[in-house]
């Protein structure tokens, strides 16, 4: 299996650690691909807390039915929200190998690793298509 | 006596070689003499002093040999030496001493004898042990007439080793036959040996009674102190293990792919046959659909009737209505978060006027509180 991001932790792996620089047998599954990932890990988990609010302070900001008043209050309580409480920030990263683009959204996967899954037969209901 | 040659070999190992090189020119000095010598009455008695002190050399070198023998790096003592037996000691009956050691033996009671007989050695033996230093101490107590003193157990002993249980009985035999049947003779001699030893009587545990014997009351019951059972540490994983262990003891795996497919349909792995799209949601099943979308009810408590805030906040619940993903407590949820936000800037909206004015606002408690 062609797993870019499993494969580079297995490479990276034995030379971390000099005392187990022998050999890696099992691959690790217990760590994220790469750095972007966890960013973007930590990203979701802000805008798990704060994601709701950002959006009906928003929501109070973008009409002109309240008064002007209410917004500017509204603009400040924003900008003092996170940063990364905003849902635009958040990258739909592959889930394997975190790859930026190309992903299947449904499936969160890279397109490359959608296609290696769908061809062992591991995705249900995805087939080739043919008509 | 040695022949040279064969000294020159082990040379290295005995002293005797060095002395035997100062001696060798003495001793076979018979050869140049006799070259050398030419009268007959001179060398007569040449010769006669000679071999006087060849004798006298020899024996020196004789009694000397033995001390060298009994060194310990010399090869001598690697030889096989006749075993050193003890002496007799003559005990000397002394007859005080004698009764002394009586009386002191059955003041002190159990075995008579054999205090009297470890009694008496030890008055006698001190004086042997104090010449002997340089050697091994020797055991105070004298083995034969410590065994002298003893009778031999004739008492009939449970043969432990030939009572054997039913079930090992059955064990054996079977296994017997199978092994015959399988097995040819022993041929090597380990086969003689391991048949031998299996043939020995297996031993077996005889009926073992654990509650029978006296109680010695060594410890203290436990269990009665409170923290006795608090303070034993309790192996958590451990018991989850077992646990664990058991149940999987009962449950089996699948036989085949259709008790599988069974499992993992028990499971929740498997969508449920006949296909149906909500399938996993019950609980919104349940809910009615008049309630996602008439929320308006929801604001009547605390939004005013008129207003831009009632304007605003029933395009918010149109919003909520046409929302399939929201549950309706979210929904809820929602619309209370902007309660609580307006309450808090309740003085910037009276300011602007966007809530209605004091007098308004006294009528809507009114009939809120009617």
């Amino acid at each position: 299996m062609a797993l870019f991001g499993i494969v580079k932790a297995f490479s990276k792996f034995p030379t971390k650690t000099p005392e187990l620089a022998k050999c890696q047998v099992q691959q690790i599954r217990t760590k994220y691909a790469d750095w972007r990932m966890i960013k973007d890990v930590k990203r979701r988990n802000t805008l798990k807390e704060f994601g709701a609010e950002r959006m009906r302070i928003n929501s109070l900001r973008k009409n002109d039915i309240l008064p002007l008043e209410l917004k500017e209050i509204a603009d400040k309580e924003v900008i003092a929200l996170p940063r990364d409480s905003n849902y635009i920030r958040v990258r739909h990263r592959c889930a394997i190998t975190s790859r930026p683009r190309g992903v299947v959204f449904k499936w969160r996967l890279s397109r490359i690793v959608w296609r290696n899954l769908a061809d062992y037969n591991k995705l249900s209901g995805a087939q080739r298509a043919m008509w | 006596m040695l022949t040279f040659r064969g000294f020159s070999r082990i040379q290295p190992q005995l002293k005797l070689s060095s002395q035997f090189h100062k001696l060798s020119p003495i001793l076979f000095s018979n050869v140049k003499d006799d070259s050398s010598s030419s009268d007959e009455d001179e060398p007569k008695s040449k010769k006669n002093q000679q071999a006087i002190n060849k004798l006298n050399l020899l024996l020196e070198s004789m009694t000397k040999e033995n001390n060298m023998v009994t060194s310990t790096s010399s090869i001598g003592a690697q030889l096989a030496k006749p075993p050193v037996k003890p002496k007799k000691q003559k005990a000397k009956t002394e007859e005080p001493i004698v009764e002394a050691a009586k009386k002191v033996a059955e003041q002190l009671g159990g075995d008579v004898k054999q205090t009297e007989s470890e009694l008496l050695h030890k008055l006698i033996s001190p004086t042997e042990m104090q010449t002997k230093e340089g050697e091994e101490p020797k055991k105070s107590i004298n083995l034969r007439e410590l065994i002298s003193g003893m009778k031999i157990d004739r008492s009939k002993k449970l043969d432990i080793e030939n009572e054997e249980s039913r079930a090992q009985q059955v064990r054996r035999i079977l296994g017997k036959r199978k092994v015959d049947a399988i097995r040819e003779q022993p041929s090597t001699f380990r086969d003689i040996i391991r048949e031998q030893q299996s043939q020995k009587v297996h031993a077996t545990r005889s009926r073992v009674d654990l509650f029978g014997g006296e109680y010695l009351g060594i410890f203290k019951e436990a269990g009665k102190d409170e923290k006795t059972i608090a303070d034993v540490p309790q192996l958590t994983l451990w018991q989850q293990l077992e646990k664990r262990e058991l149940r999987l003891a009962i449950t089996h795996p699948p036989k085949n792919i259709y008790e599988e497919m069974i499992q993992w349909t028990d499971q929740g792995k498997l969508w449920h046959f006949p296909i149906d799209n909500e399938q996993g949601l019950e609980e919104e099943k349940q809910i009615d659909f008049t309630e996602h979308i008439f929320l308006e009810h929801h604001l009547d408590p605390w939004c005013p009737k008129k207003g831009p805030l009632r304007h605003f906040m029933e395009l918010v619940c149109v919003g909520l209505s046409k929302n399939p993903h929201f549950t309706v407590q979210m929904k809820l949820e929602h619309i209370n978060w902007f309660r609580d936000y307006f309450e808090d800037k309740k003085q910037v909206l009276l300011d602007t006027g966007a809530l209605p004015t004091d007098t308004e606002n006294s009528v809507q408690d009114e009939k809120t509180l009617s």
